[in-house]
């Protein structure tokens, strides 16, 4: 966040950030058009979770935010209601947030594919505590076992696919001065 | 630059969270509501099923989903317009101009414990057997 106050604005990283954006906002949209599989309506993969990942890998928790929050922006703008951006922007935080203390605090147990799982969960679960907030009633907490299943699977999908990711882009070093 | 692609911690997170997901799943099995049901399986008709339909918060109706007779239309109020249609031992969302629509693509609901929610209008429909303890409190 601090490159937008102070004088010299880092470009590089300002392009590499919305670069990160575009491919959350693409793998949002496409994931929209899916078709639901089976269990119950609204379940999606969570493809973008993975750039939440990689954005926490190579930058800090406000830049990764600000990711989020740019993704879920654009992507109620093209596919969903205004509620639907409460959830996305809930679910989205709270992945981040859980991930990124993952990484800081317990990189030696956990590989990516570990964290996104747990990012994966911890928005599964932000998702139905604002729907019991909303609907003020607790029965949609039913939904949270088939949620959590789904959960883990893409958890371990997403992962596989941000570690291929964060090797490639290590490889290229381009982002390893910033 | 090496990545290691599994850790020990991922394994005994996926326990953690397949054993929670696991004992939710028995919990729910082992509350009456589903126990009853399922001996009930071969005579179905003998419990009395009720449709609950909420609408911010509000009870908007209460449908007696064995006793009904013929098909029922209900439309609900709201920001978007959503019809509800009740037929004999089901109920579903039947339209809605909402924007993702998930509330129709959920379908039919029929068995105790189902739900079908619309969080654009925080419509909602519920089924739970007559007697149950949420239905006092609901109405109440």
């Amino acid at each position: 966040m601090k490159m937008f106050f102070r004088g010299n604005t880092d470009y590089k990283k300002i392009i590499f950030l919305s670069l990160l954006a575009v491919q959350a906002i693409v793998l949002a949209l496409v994931e929209a058009q899916l078709p639901f599989p089976g269990g119950i309506p609204g379940i999606k993969p969570g493809l973008a979770n993975m750039i939440t990942v990689v954005g926490l890998i190579f930058f800090s928790l406000c830049d990764t935010a600000l990711i989020v929050l740019v993704r879920c922006i654009t992507a109620t703008l093209f596919v969903s209601g205004p509620i639907l951006f409460i959830f996305s922007a809930a679910g989205g935080m709270l992945g981040a947030v859980v991930m990124w203390l993952l990484l800081k605090y317990a990189q030696r147990f956990f590989s990516l594919i570990g964290i996104s799982i747990a990012g994966a969960v911890a928005h599964n679960a932000a998702q139905i505590l604002v729907a019991c907030f909303i609907m003020s009633d607790l029965s949609v907490m039913s939904y949270l076992p088939v949620l959590l299943t789904w959960g883990i699977f893409m958890g371990v999908f997403t992962g596989v696919c941000s570690t291929f990711m964060v090797k490639i882009l290590k490889k290229l070093n381009f982002i390893a001065n910033i | 630059m090496n990545i290691p692609m599994l850790k020990k911690g991922d394994i005994i997170l996926v326990l953690i969270l397949v054993f929670g997901i696991l004992l939710a799943v028995i919990s729910r099995n082992d509350s009456d509501e589903s126990r009853i049901s399922w001996n009930n399986a071969n005579d179905p008709g003998r419990e009395e099923v009720l449709a609950i339909i909420k609408q911010d918060d509000r009870l908007i109706r209460t449908v007696n989903l064995s006793k009904l007779k013929k098909r029922e239309v209900i439309r609900l109020p709201g920001q978007f317009n959503e019809f509800i249609v009740a037929d004999q031992k089901k109920i579903c969302f039947m339209s809605a101009d909402c924007p993702d629509r998930l509330c129709v693509k959920a379908g039919w609901i029929s068995k105790p414990g189902q739900l079908a929610v619309c969080l654009h209008n925080r419509a909602m429909i519920k089924i739970v057997k007559k007697g149950d303890k949420e239905l006092e409190g609901i109405t109440k």
